[in-house]
């Protein structure tokens, strides 16, 4: 893995590559070369804009995979903010090469966002997604129901959304944020969720999230003309930090899908050090009990980093399964002899149905540059 | 291994954990001050008037580290008081105490000479307010710089000052903020990261996020039996940067086993990751065929005698039911990318004749309204009503259904 970056006062060309194959055995895709990022960046242009033109990330949950080939521009000012962006979307597994199809496979968004109100901060987005889906052989039955092979060439899958959202914070006491995404294809609400938080009572943090969502299916996808419900999620949670060091937390959560009920529990505790955690799901979505604890601890001004990682699940996905127990073990360190350069040894220790007593063992060797290379 | 074991195991570990933590917060969770004011009596604010920073830190302006060494010592103080007066000892030390002033490690790597010497900064600018109360540790906000302001130059952006965390922190694993232990923290981040003033990329970058929102580098596309988890690195919530210092994972090592329950209770919106077309399609599906047929992966409630009833009236059976509640589950196997969806295989109509094939639709489905109609051959009414085509007349099959 590869993350170059060369910079020259206001401009940058980042990247962020990724080479891979097993060594051991030839697999379908070996070797993979990946490119997620690969862009030009021009900062703060005339005090006001922001451009990224190349493979770039996005971070927008309707538009999935996080990656996009083209342009995006951001422009600030003041308590404004105005951001656009066009691109084809990546070739499956961020394969170095572009949509060959730009008319029916490119992603398109924008939004415009403003705190001009103290405490407060209103979003107003929208986003257009084409997915051009391979073309395909299948069977299909004329009208005397004989079978026949059909070349099945189906228009560009999409996702056409807007979205505001709100928030409005005090800090130390109060929050909250609200989403609404409205599906422009279905002419429905898509989804709407509120998160609040009061956190006035020194160390108590109280927790309480609410949403409504249609299931999100791409338009021209067959699965689009069926007839299906919508889910109702409701969470309440407490956290308390004590000591200074630990943080206890509980949730309990419901979702309402049509005509069953499904329930969350989760309880855990978490430190700087590592977390433990304890969940609990009962109904519709599946049984659950499991208990996990990650925890790591640097030692010699970070020379020496253990760490061991612990999860016992036992669990069935749906009423009519059969229940299944699940060990998973991690355990390794780090050592770390320069701040740039690291070596990681990991056991992996796996235990099912499937994976009897499974053992793995893992290196890494990690060098970081921080050298201004000054290439332009 | 046997149950008990394993819960021998977890006990043994989970109360390990505990008393590790106990230990270690035993450890830093003193008072609030370092105790040296229980040891000196002094002003930052009255000696201010008199003289500068260096004028007691005297070692400061050279040091490479942050240390104690940085504490004024008699001699500094000699300077001024006549530190010789065995009568006047009670002047700075309190009672009889004579202890030697208690230093903090900070856990920093930290050049003042590169900083006050060569980059002519004011101590003032780093320990701001400090000139305005008896201890250090009074300055308000806090007493020492805060990391935001360490950002304002070291940020990789102005092309000043690298933003490495390793290049201040000696170690990078325990550095997770109090917000990111909130219970929900994983949940509501996206809120936070939309604030006008969030701070996020103090620590994190774009391929920090991308580690996570970019699911694919999570497992690899053959997670079979062969190949079940990779020792990618997702940067995690401890240590995001590209240093990253352990072979961390963003979901546990076995949540490609249960993570249909996450999928299904609502918890995890897999898209906001994964390209759902191709990433779930790589296990729950036959290479052969683009259809989910590994024995194992196909859900428990498929094989129910029940799952499918394909008759006009019966209501589809279980799984009719199952998809009015979950779609996302259905569409997550069965809408694959350059497959042809399941589901078609019944849910056709090719004699073009209304009524007489498995309900599919809702009432009144596209009743006058938009939709994905059949003004192409791509259109997605042409998968199902095959007997029909963009130009087929009207009043025949599929298309008399309402051009009479």
């Amino acid at each position: 893995m590869l993350n170059l970056n060369i910079n020259k006062g206001q401009f940058s060309l980042r990247s962020y590559l990724n080479f891979e194959s097993d060594l051991s055995k030839k697999q379908d895709y070996d070797p993979r070369f990946r490119v997620y990022n690969l862009y030009l960046e021009g900062r703060n242009l005339f005090d006001i804009a922001t451009i990224k033109i190349g493979r770039q990330p996005i971070f927008n949950s309707i538009a999935g995979g996080g990656v996009f080939d083209g342009v995006d521009l951001d422009l600030r000012y003041s308590d404004f903010k105005l951001s656009g962006y066009y691109g084809g979307n990546t070739p499956a597994y961020q394969n170095f090469e572009t949509t060959k199809n730009w008319n029916d496979d490119y992603i398109l968004g924008g939004k415009f966002t403003t705190s001009i109100i103290k405490n407060t901060q209103i979003g107003l987005s929208y986003i257009n997604k084409n997915f051009r889906p391979l073309d395909y052989y299948a069977t299909r039955f004329d009208a005397n129901l004989n079978p026949m092979q059909v070349l099945i060439e189906g228009n560009s899958n999409q996702f056409k959304f807007a979205s505001a959202d709100v928030s409005y914070r005090q800090e130390n006491m109060f929050s909250l944020d609200a989403r609404y995404d409205y599906d422009l294809n279905f002419e429905t609400t898509s989804k709407f969720e509120v998160s609040g938080r009061y956190e006035q009572i020194e160390n108590l943090g109280v927790d309480l999230y609410y949403n409504y969502r249609e299931p999100r299916i791409r338009y021209n996808s067959i699965f689009s003309v069926f007839d299906f419900g919508n889910t109702q999620e409701i969470e309440g949670g407490l956290d308390y930090r004590f000591f200074n060091q630990y943080t206890v937390f509980g949730k309990f959560a419901n979702v309402t899908y049509k005509d069953d009920n499904s329930q969350r529990i989760t309880a855990g505790i978490n430190t700087n050090y590592g977390s433990l955690s304890y969940r609990k799901n009962l109904g519709y979505a599946g049984e659950m009990d499991a208990i996990s604890l990650y925890g790591a601890y640097s030692m010699m001004d970070g020379f020496f980093t253990p760490s061991l990682g612990l999860a016992y699940t036992s669990y069935k996905l749906s009423k009519e399964d059969a229940k299944n127990n699940l060990t998973s073990v991690l355990a390794g360190f780090n050592l770390r002899p320069w701040k740039a350069l690291s070596f990681d040894l990991q056991g992996q220790y796996l235990n099912n149905r499937i994976y009897k007593d499974d053992f793995r063992l893992f290196f890494k060797i990690n060098y970081w540059f921080n050298t201004n290379l000054k290439l332009i | 291994m046997k149950p008990k074991y394993i819960y021998l195991i977890l006990t043994l570990a989970v109360t390990g954990f505990l008393a590790f933590n106990a230990f270690t917060s035993a450890q830093e969770n003193g008072p609030k001050g370092t105790g040296n004011e229980k040891l000196i009596k002094f002003s930052h604010k009255l000696h201010a008037e008199i003289t500068d920073c260096q004028g007691c830190h005297s070692k400061a302006a050279e040091s490479t580290e942050v240390g104690k060494d940085l504490y004024p010592n008699h001699e500094n103080c000699g300077s001024c008081h006549d530190v010789e007066d065995t009568n006047n000892c009670q002047m700075c030390h309190f009672d009889e105490n004579y202890e030697a002033l208690h230093y903090r490690d900070s856990g920093l790597n930290f050049n003042h000479k590169f900083h006050v010497t060569e980059q002519k900064m004011e101590c003032l600018g780093c320990h701001k307010g400090i000139n305005e109360v008896e201890y250090g540790f009074q300055a308000k906000p806090e007493p020492y710089p805060p990391m935001s302001l360490c950002n304002t130059c070291h940020n990789n952006y102005k092309d000043i000052a690298s933003n490495e965390c390793s290049l201040c922190h000696k170690s990078t694993f325990d550095l997770k903020p109090l917000s990111h232990q909130k219970g929900d923290f994983r949940k509501t981040h996206k809120f936070d990261a939309l604030q006008a003033d969030a701070n996020c990329n103090m620590c994190h970058d774009n391929t920090s996020c991308q580690d996570c929102h970019i699911g694919n580098n999570i497992l690899t596309e053959n997670n079979t039996q062969n190949n079940s988890y990779a020792p990618y690195t997702p940067a995690n919530s401890f240590d995001s940067k590209p240093q990253k210092q352990q072979i961390t994972r963003v979901h546990d090592l076995n949540y490609v086993y249960n993570h249909g329950i996450d999928l299904k209770s609502g918890k995890m919106e897999c898209q906001t990751c994964h390209q759902v077309e191709t990433f779930c399609a790589e296990c729950h599906q036959n290479a052969a065929q683009h259809d989910f047929a590994i024995p194992g992966v196909m859900p428990a409630t498929h094989r129910q005698p029940n799952f499918i009833t394909a008759a006009v009236g019966s209501g589809g059976g279980v799984h009719a039911v199952d998809a009015k509640r979950d779609i996302e589950s259905c569409a997550s196997c069965h809408d694959v990318q350059g497959g042809d969806p399941v589901c078609i295989r019944c849910h056709m109509d090719p004699d073009g004749i209304k009524g007489d094939n498995p309900k599919t639709h809702p009432s009144n489905y596209m009743h006058d309204t938009h939709g994905d109609w059949h003004d192409s051959q791509g259109s997605l009414c042409f998968n199902c009503h095959t007997n029909a085509t963009p130009n087929s007349p009207k009043g025949v099959g599929f298309c008399g259904y309402c051009h009479k």
